[in-house]
């Protein structure tokens, strides 16, 4: 087996309450890396057409990539993949913390859990041994009290466990894991997948060694990316002050919307308003600095806060997906307030992206009379209010009154209430993360055709339109190439289990030393194309086998330009996105109306052999 | 004449402390008040200032835009948060 794999791939049936061990392929591994490359392959040879999201028959994975684990700097990442119950297509989200590494150290790769059992369970994985475990006393525990609970009860001090809340329990559509208490692979209504199987959390422990072919190799690329840091602020930033290092300006410079989509941060929201919901702001309540497994930055801090309307003894420095969701995006200032949400999502187990953006939802549709504050059980949900902001969240945690509606997310609210449909802010029935698509175009084509809909990881041309020094990124012609090159090297970084975040160490092919380094695989940037078209081409094609075609991937009008804004940074900008997806389409040899990818480009990939036969019957 | 500076966040790092106004000749650009701006000590990466975002009196401007005695001008760096 190739460095770096444990070479061990778990599967377990929860309705057999059965489990299997089986040797990694390594074609598998050579062709599609791990994550949710190795994870698309599975899901498609696995799991039957038009299997029910939240029945039996839905497969949920845990897939580490070849450098989890590993002294790659950045590689602490594991992916959890299934066919989402929000978009009813493929999905995939990815975390950092400990869980994965220690997944890798307890001797596999991988976890596939399908079925479902008869009563609340958790799988315990230690050092290679298997049990399925009864989770009764642990259902309607929050994530950071089943963690406690369970290694208290097993005595293990080091244990890592990935759980859902209560939110997930009661299939919320918005629900996520939640692993090391705050860590989450949040998007795609993976917590109700989880609660769907009865499967309340995984534990993990492990004293394995993870192998490298070419130790010495990765030291050098380590130390390269270390001297980066040092002389880069903007990494020395986000090092110091997390990955919020730049909301408070994103909300001014167009990055981060503003008022459900429709504002204008530097006049509707205004710098001081920013600043109070800036990392420097937020960080007063900072006790000590927290950095996922092997992580040079370190973007994660512990918190207290000690005094004011919600004093939290111990909680964690919001993300700037969540600090934008429940800050700009509400109009909202008030940062104790973002603190609150954070820690009450991370305990229930709640995508603070689209929390925060059905949220947004409900206080347009309430600002415009379209929900009554009795509706909202008598919540004065107006811009800015935290207490609301709050009360609402808490309502959402618990399911209770209206927030067993919008527990399941903005689009499913419109739909259920039969109103606001025009408010809505979602790729596909998602709701938008938190980087604007008028600032970096490309992220327009990524969010609405992406197989994985509204997600801000998944590569393309728009976040170096956004973030880079990239020429007339508002023409739209000829983008194919280089969004195609773009998306597929993102598939690698994603799949080789690494943190988006490795942009800041500042070596353009670090992934791909890393790779060869780590694995004793030749890997070049040629290989990266290929290899990214392909896992790109497996997710796609898993959507294609579910009946879906190009235009059933929807994008709310807002966050493409139409109408355009009359004001601020991003004044007058309107996406072409139609052209950006032929682009992107035409370059991947995709039909433009029925996206299926060309016989010739799929043979020429190679390893798509069982995508050949249901496309082609060959 | 008089341009009034105010950078915000990460970017009052690449740039002289305590600025408020600086002096430029009259057709002076925003690069030109970048040039006599930034910070080019301590071998520092200068290569977010390339894409940061630049408002004058709060409307969208670019490296080449020509200023007025009075402007306001906003520098903001984009560096991105996930």
């Amino acid at each position: 087996m190739l460095a770096g794999y444990t070479g061990k791939i778990l599967f377990v049936n929860l309705t057999e309450m059965s489990v299997t061990v089986q040797d990694l392929d390594e074609d598998l591994a050579r062709n599609f890396i791990g994550g949710y490359g190795i994870g698309a392959k599975i899901l498609y040879e696995m799991m039957p057409v038009g299997a029910d999201p939240l029945g039996p028959e839905n497969i949920l994975g845990f897939i580490t990539g070849p450098c989890t684990g590993t002294r790659a700097f950045f590689g602490a990442r594991y992916t959890l993949v299934h066919k989402s119950p929000v978009t009813g297509g493929w999905n995939d989200a990815n975390s950092g913390g400990y869980f994965g590494p220690e997944l890798k150290k307890a001797g596999f790769d991988a976890v596939f859990i399908s079925g479902k059992a008869e009563k609340p369970v958790y799988l315990l994985i230690m050092d290679g041994k298997v049990q399925i475990k009864e989770a009764t006393h642990l259902w309607g525990k929050d994530t950071k009290e089943t963690w406690e609970l369970l290694k208290t009860e097993l005595n293990l001090p080091k244990l890592r466990v990935v759980a859902i809340g209560p939110a997930g329990e009661k299939l919320s559509l918005m629900s996520c894991p939640i692993n090391d208490g705050h860590r989450a692979p949040g998007r795609g209504g993976g917590g109700a997948v989880m609660g769907s199987k009865n499967l309340k959390a995984i534990a993990v422990y492990g004293t394995g060694k993870i192998t490298m072919a070419d130790p010495e190799k990765v030291t050098e690329i380590n130390k390269q990316i270390a001297a980066n840091i040092k002389k880069n602020p903007g990494a020395q930033a986000f090092g110091t002050l997390g990955t919020g290092s730049g909301t408070a300006v994103s909300a001014l410079n167009g990055d981060s919307p503003v008022k459900n989509w429709a504002g204008v941060g530097i006049i509707d929201y205004g710098e001081e308003a920013a600043e109070k919901l800036g990392a420097a702001s937020l960080d007063v309540h900072k006790v000590k600095k927290y950095a996922c497994f092997n992580c040079p930055l370190g973007c994660g801090a512990e918190y207290k806060v000690k005094s004011g309307r919600w004093p939290l003894e111990a909680t964690e420095r919001p993300e700037y997906e969540t600090s934008c969701s429940f800050g700009a995006l509400l109009l909202n200032s008030e940062a104790d307030a973002v603190l609150m949400c954070n820690e009450i999502c991370n305990r229930y187990g709640l995508d603070t992206i689209s929390t925060g953006a059905t949220i947004a939802w409900a206080m347009e549709c309430y600002s415009k009379g379209i929900l009554a504050r009795e509706e909202l059980d008598g919540i004065d949900l107006t811009w800015g209010n935290g207490e609301a902001i709050v009360a609402i969240t808490q309502k959402i945690a618990d399911q209770e009154g209206c927030g067993a509606v919008l527990a399941h997310g903005s689009a499913y609210d419109a739909k259920v209430w039969g109103k606001g449909e025009e408010f809505l802010q979602t790729a596909s029935g998602i709701e938008l993360p938190m980087h604007d698509p008028r600032l970096g175009p490309g992220l327009a084509r990524t969010y609405q055709y992406d197989p994985t809909p509204g997600r801000h990881v998944k590569g393309g041309i728009g976040l170096a339109q956004a973030f880079g020094a990239f020429p007339d990124k508002y023409n739209y012609s000829n983008t194919g190439p280089m969004d195609v090159a773009a998306t597929a090297s993102q598939e690698v970084e994603n799949c080789a289990g690494f943190c988006t975040f490795m942009m800041n160490g500042g070596v353009m092919d670090a992934k791909e030393q890393y790779l060869a380094a780590v694995t004793g695989m030749p890997f070049f940037q040629e290989e990266t194309l290929k290899t990214g078209k392909r896992i790109l081409n497996m997710r796609h094609a898993f959507n294609l086998r579910e009946g879906f075609k190009p235009s059933d991937f929807t994008i709310s009008l807002r966050a493409v330009g139409k109408p355009p804004l009359t004001a601020g940074p991003l004044k007058d900008v309107e996406i072409d996105v139609e052209q950006l997806a032929e682009n992107f389409f035409t370059h991947m040899d995709w039909d433009t109306e029925t996206g299926k990818p060309s016989l010739e480009s799929l043979q020429e990939l190679g390893g798509l052999e069982e995508v050949i036969r249901d496309l082609y019957g060959k | 004449m008089l341009i009034k500076v105010k950078p915000l966040g990460v970017a009052k790092a690449y740039l002289k402390k305590d600025l408020e106004t600086v002096e430029l000749p009259e057709g002076a650009k925003i690069k030109d008040l970048l040039d006599s701006i930034i910070i080019t000590a301590d071998n520092a990466d200068l290569s977010l200032l390339d894409v940061a975002t630049f408002l004058v009196n709060k409307e969208p401007a670019q490296r080449e835009t020509g200023l007025q005695d009075g402007d306001e001008v906003i520098i903001m760096l984009r560096l991105v948060g996930g």
